[in-house]
């Protein structure tokens, strides 16, 4: 005090320590809303997906715009003020949080990812009866038809890792 | 600034209003004492408040507040940034305060809860 040098607030300290290991952040029961307001606003997509699962408490009022931020960034802006309006159009009867409305959107992309991978695995099994999916690139068959084949599996399995490099780049391991 | 046994002798709480002088015992969720000077613990907004408002709070008469949600490590923590705080301010620190990892949710807890 006596050479006018302010210091700094133990809790503005740990504030900032927070953030700056978001990656170690598990559950946050307890904590002041006031205090993970300056907080989460930080966390990744991956960090804040973490916290909320290992936190018991409703973390919804301060995440829900955090959310709606990925949502908006995963999903295209189009589509995000599709859903707003769909909602608004429900006249309130349906409200989801945007962590809701996010992961539902996730499953529903796996699901018609997964049905492709099927179809394609079933598609090749019936046309090279006996022999696993392994050798489906790099394979030197001479038959027409297995040729075929492969080349039809080849541009699905290329629409497949497109598609997966647009909309779940972050979440496929 | 830590140990047990360092009580301050009782004093009249008339005598110990408005005083920057003489020591506290801070009483973590354990037992475990700190005894620090009252200028340190006024870092705390929280404490000052305790320590200096009319007529005085019932703990801070007998010279020691008990902190039953405050662990013993933490608490050790929160007294070690008084003091850093003090010598900060008078230029006698110049060096971070360091802040484990591990402890620091429990740590800004605590801290929130006494305003420092």
């Amino acid at each position: 005090m006596e050479s006018g040098r302010k210091p700094r607030s133990l809790v503005d300290m740990c504030v900032q320590k927070l953030i700056d290991n978001l990656r170690d952040l598990g559950s946050v029961d307890g904590v002041e809303m006031e205090l993970l307001k300056r907080i989460l606003p930080h966390c990744t997509l991956a960090q804040l997906t973490r916290v909320e699962n290992r936190t018991k408490m409703d973390l919804s009022p301060i995440t829900n715009s955090l959310w709606k931020r990925f949502y908006q960034r995963e999903f295209g802006e189009e589509h995000t003020n599709m859903v707003i309006k769909r909602m608004k159009a429900s006249g309130g009867r349906v409200c989801y949080t945007w962590r809701e409305l996010f992961k539902a959107k996730t499953e529903k992309q796996k699901e018609v990812e997964d049905k492709m991978l099927e179809k394609i695995a079933k598609k090749f099994q019936a046309e090279k009866a006996g022999s696993g999916p392994s050798s489906l690139s790099n394979s030197n068959y001479k038959s027409p038809i297995l040729k075929k084949a492969r080349i039809e599996v080849n541009s699905h399995a290329r629409l497949q890792s497109a598609m997966q490099k647009n909309t779940f780049g972050r979440f496929v391991p | 600034m830590v140990g047990k046994g360092e009580a301050p002798a009782p004093r009249e709480p008339e005598e110990e209003e408005e005083d920057t002088g003489g020591v506290v015992k801070l009483i973590s969720a354990e037992g475990f004492e700190f005894v620090v000077d009252k200028k340190a613990a006024m870092v705390s907004n929280t404490l000052r408040n305790m320590l200096t408002s009319p007529g005085g709070f019932s703990e801070t008469r007998q010279g020691e507040v008990r902190f039953p949600e405050i662990s013993t490590h933490i608490l050790e923590k929160i007294c070690q940034y008084f003091y850093w705080s003090l010598h900060y301010s008078s230029g006698k620190e110049t060096a971070e305060f360091p802040i484990e990892p591990e402890i620091t949710l429990e740590l800004m807890m605590a801290a929130n809860y006494l305003d420092t």
